[in-house]
């Protein structure tokens, strides 16, 4: 991506953020039973939908590693895998975080350890280990076992989406895709919902890209570190 | 319905929100910053 096209999505982003919070904090309509503390819903659900994704990239990047690891595209895949592990937990943690804050007035309680709320949080330690597996390390395995942790922790993203139907949970049933097949949100919340759902996924596809670049400028400097060691040695030994 | 605590619950959420983002917009900046920085550092060597 050239740096006036980059320039350009980041300016794109930023106006459909600012679109996005207007729609949530003053557009969208005050919910009847909970007021305007219901409003966190404009970033809580988007941001777990961004993390999902993420995490969807990371399980497609991993799996591509681990078919074609020994071919030159398996340096890239594993740099997306590991960008969108990233973010993941970046948006994953704004999910519980905003969860949290929502939860206390609402429920009365920071956290219950219900069926949503306990698979999120195994969700959130399964792709923390993961980075925490690549940065500490310090074998050339990290990646193949890093990409085969990623498979088996994905498992936990269907159980968490679903676990709000499966099992009786403290957290509500869903309002968007339920069972009845409408939404029961108010055209104006799900307006405000869309809106903030595109723009964090904007974000985090802009976010991506950079991280995605750090990660390939760290992976041709490890190489160019790893060349120089070896010219030295062999200056040496002559 | 709208309590005081309720409300800043929900500017806290906010607020929180682009912290994290924003907290993580500077790590990649310094780790650009960094590879950067070790890869004029090779150069030269």
């Amino acid at each position: 991506m050239k740096r006036a096209t980059f320039t350009l999505s980041a300016i794109g982003v930023a106006v459909l953020l600012s679109y996005g919070l207007r729609q949530a904090l003053q557009i969208a309509p005050t919910e009847a039973t909970m007021g305007n503390i219901q409003r966190i819903f404009y970033y809580h659900v988007p941001s777990y939908a961004t993390a999902f994704t993420m995490f969807a990239i990371n399980l497609v990047a991993s799996i591509f590693y681990l078919v074609r690891r020994h071919t030159p595209a398996a340096m890239a895949a594993d740099a997306v895998a590991v960008s969108a592990a990233e973010l993941g937990v970046i948006f994953c943690s704004v999910g519980l975080l905003t969860g949290m804050l929502w939860a206390k007035p609402v429920w009365g309680i920071w956290w219950t350890w219900d069926a949503r709320l306990t698979s999120t949080f195994v969700l959130w330690l399964i792709y923390v280990s993961y980075l925490m597996l690549r940065r500490l390390s310090t074998a050339g395995q990290a990646p193949t076992l890093a990409a085969a942790l990623a498979v088996f922790g994905f498992v936990d993203v269907p159980i968490v989406y679903m676990s709000i139907r499966w099992w009786r949970t403290q957290h509500p049933q869903p309002v968007i895709f339920g069972e009845q097949g409408s939404s029961g949100l108010d055209p104006a919340m799900t307006t405000a919902l869309l809106v903030n759902l595109a723009a964090f996924l904007c974000y985090g596809a802009l976010v991506f890209w950079v991280r995605y670049k750090l990660e390939r400028a760290r992976q041709e400097l490890h190489e160019a570190q790893a060349l120089h060691t070896i010219q030295l040695a062999r200056a040496e030994a002559r | 319905m709208d309590t005081v605590r309720s409300l800043q619950h929900l500017h806290a959420a906010y607020i929180l929100t682009w912290c994290v983002h924003l907290g993580y917009v500077l790590y990649l900046v310094r780790a650009f910053v960094e590879v950067k920085r070790e890869a004029d550092e090779l150069r030269k060597n």
